[in-house]
């Protein structure tokens, strides 16, 4: 796997790693069951703190990416594909909703809306 | 020409000098002369002086001319002449070193069954034998570094000039490889339990120490350079950025390009890490060397590796 972070930008870097991790499973570069290589590596690899790559490590793991599992490392999760490609819609959605001035609640109250809307037998709301 | 010199010139020089302190003290030999000795350095086994000589002759101009013929021509690789000049020079100089023992442990003699010789000598013979392979080694120049130039179309990432990364990968060995020698190593455990033979036990919980150290690895490319490492810690190798020529992807089959699996040497004289069968980074080193390694993506690797070292250049 490929592992990219740029320190000149205004994005954490535990951030830009994380992204880094789930666009490459988003992309099928990285496959469920593949073991993330130790943060002391990457840390070295990269020039960064350990605790950065740790910080990046639980953010993948709270999205349900990863399992961190003892002996074996941080594992790429069976869900991990999905569970990805429904994050970059979320950015994406977030991004847009900002653009146009949408504030959170705003945005869950539409979000909430299509979900009943489009789920069978549930009553039709505008 | 170097390779002359360490494939046929030092060795014939080192046999020849053997030879006439023989002729030398000929006369002073029992016949026949005594030509093997047991552990404890007592003779027992026996040629006459002319035999001895012949023979022992024949056997290193066989090894000489098979050396030669991997070492001489021009078009094959330093690594290989090298390899080929420190076996015929360490040859030529451990049989020589012998044959010199042989007849200074006789000398005077009037039967051939009171020579000794001490074991430690022939250890002193290797000794020998390994300084002047290693002088070999040193002989036999490398390449011409300026004649290797980087391949300008070798493949690269696009990586903008503050971005920092890392690729690596996880790599196995094909599963009947590792199968094999798995097999052999729990069938030695089992039959020397069963056997209550513990040296074999042990040996066969070593092989199977080797087969995992062997099976499992983890391949790296970072600003540091390139690096594979066994899931054991040991083996394991690298060559750092600056030494990095250009790095491309290959197909490699390991029987037919390497002789086997493992960490292997290939026609070239590249060392490399031939786990199975299908793409590989191959790293071309500025000093003529080489590196194979079987990984899966190995076209990001390699075009991480082209990249970083444009950056570093």
């Amino acid at each position: 796997m490929l592992l990219t972070i740029d320190p000149t930008s205004a994005e954490p870097l535990f951030r830009q790693l994380a992204g880094s991790v789930r666009a490459g499973i988003a992309t099928g570069r990285v496959l469920p069951g593949e073991r993330l290589p130790a943060a002391r590596e990457v840390a070295a690899s990269l020039q960064v703190n350990v605790h950065t790559v740790l910080h990046a490590y639980a953010e993948l793991r709270d999205e349900g990416l990863i399992e961190l599992r003892r002996g074996r490392g941080a594992v790429v999760t069976n869900t991990a594909v999905d569970r990805a490609v429904l994050h970059d819609a979320a950015v994406a959605l977030v991004a847009a909703a900002r653009h146009l001035g949408v504030g959170p609640a705003e945005l869950t109250e539409l979000v909430r809306g299509h979900f009943d809307r489009d789920t069978p037998g549930k009553e039709n709301r505008t | 020409m170097r390779r002359l010199l360490v494939l046929v010139v030092l060795p014939v020089s080192a046999w020849l000098a053997a030879v006439l302190v023989s002729l030398g003290l000929r006369a002073s030999l029992p016949d026949p002369m005594a030509v093997h000795f047991d552990l404890a350095g007592a003779a027992d086994g026996y040629l006459s002086f002319g035999t001895n000589l012949w023979v022992l002759t024949g056997i290193l101009t066989l090894f000489l001319v098979a050396f030669a013929a991997a070492g001489l021509p021009a078009r094959r690789p330093a690594a290989i002449a090298r390899a080929a000049g420190m076996l015929a020079t360490g040859t030529a100089v451990l049989l020589a070193g012998v044959q010199i023992l042989l007849v200074l442990v006789q000398r005077d003699l009037t039967t051939a069954d009171a020579a000794r010789l001490n074991p430690a000598f022939i250890g002193l013979a290797l000794l020998l034998a390994g300084g002047a392979a290693a002088g070999a080694h040193r002989l036999v120049p490398s390449e011409q570094a300026a004649q290797l130039q980087a391949d300008p179309d070798a493949p690269r990432l696009d990586l903008p000039p503050d971005v920092r990364a890392v690729w690596t990968r996880g790599q196995t060995m094909s599963g009947p490889a590792v199968a094999v020698p798995a097999l052999i190593a729990t069938a030695v455990v089992i039959g020397g339990y069963l056997a209550s033979a513990w040296p074999f036990v042990a040996l066969g919980l070593l092989l199977g120490v080797l087969v995992v150290g062997m099976g499992w690895w983890t391949v790296t490319v970072d600003v540091t350079g390139v690096r594979y490492v066994s899931v054991l810690g040991w083996p394991r190798r690298s060559v750092a950025l600056r030494e990095v020529l250009d790095a491309a992807v290959v197909q490699v089959r390991p029987l037919r390009d390497a002789g086997g699996w493992g960490i292997r040497v290939n026609k070239a004289g590249e060392t490399g890490l031939y786990l199975r069968a299908g793409q590989a980074l191959h790293v071309r080193l500025v000093d003529g060397r080489g590196l194979v390694v079987t990984v899966d993506d190995a076209a990001t690797a390699a075009g991480l590796l082209n990249s970083l070292r444009d950056r570093a250049r």
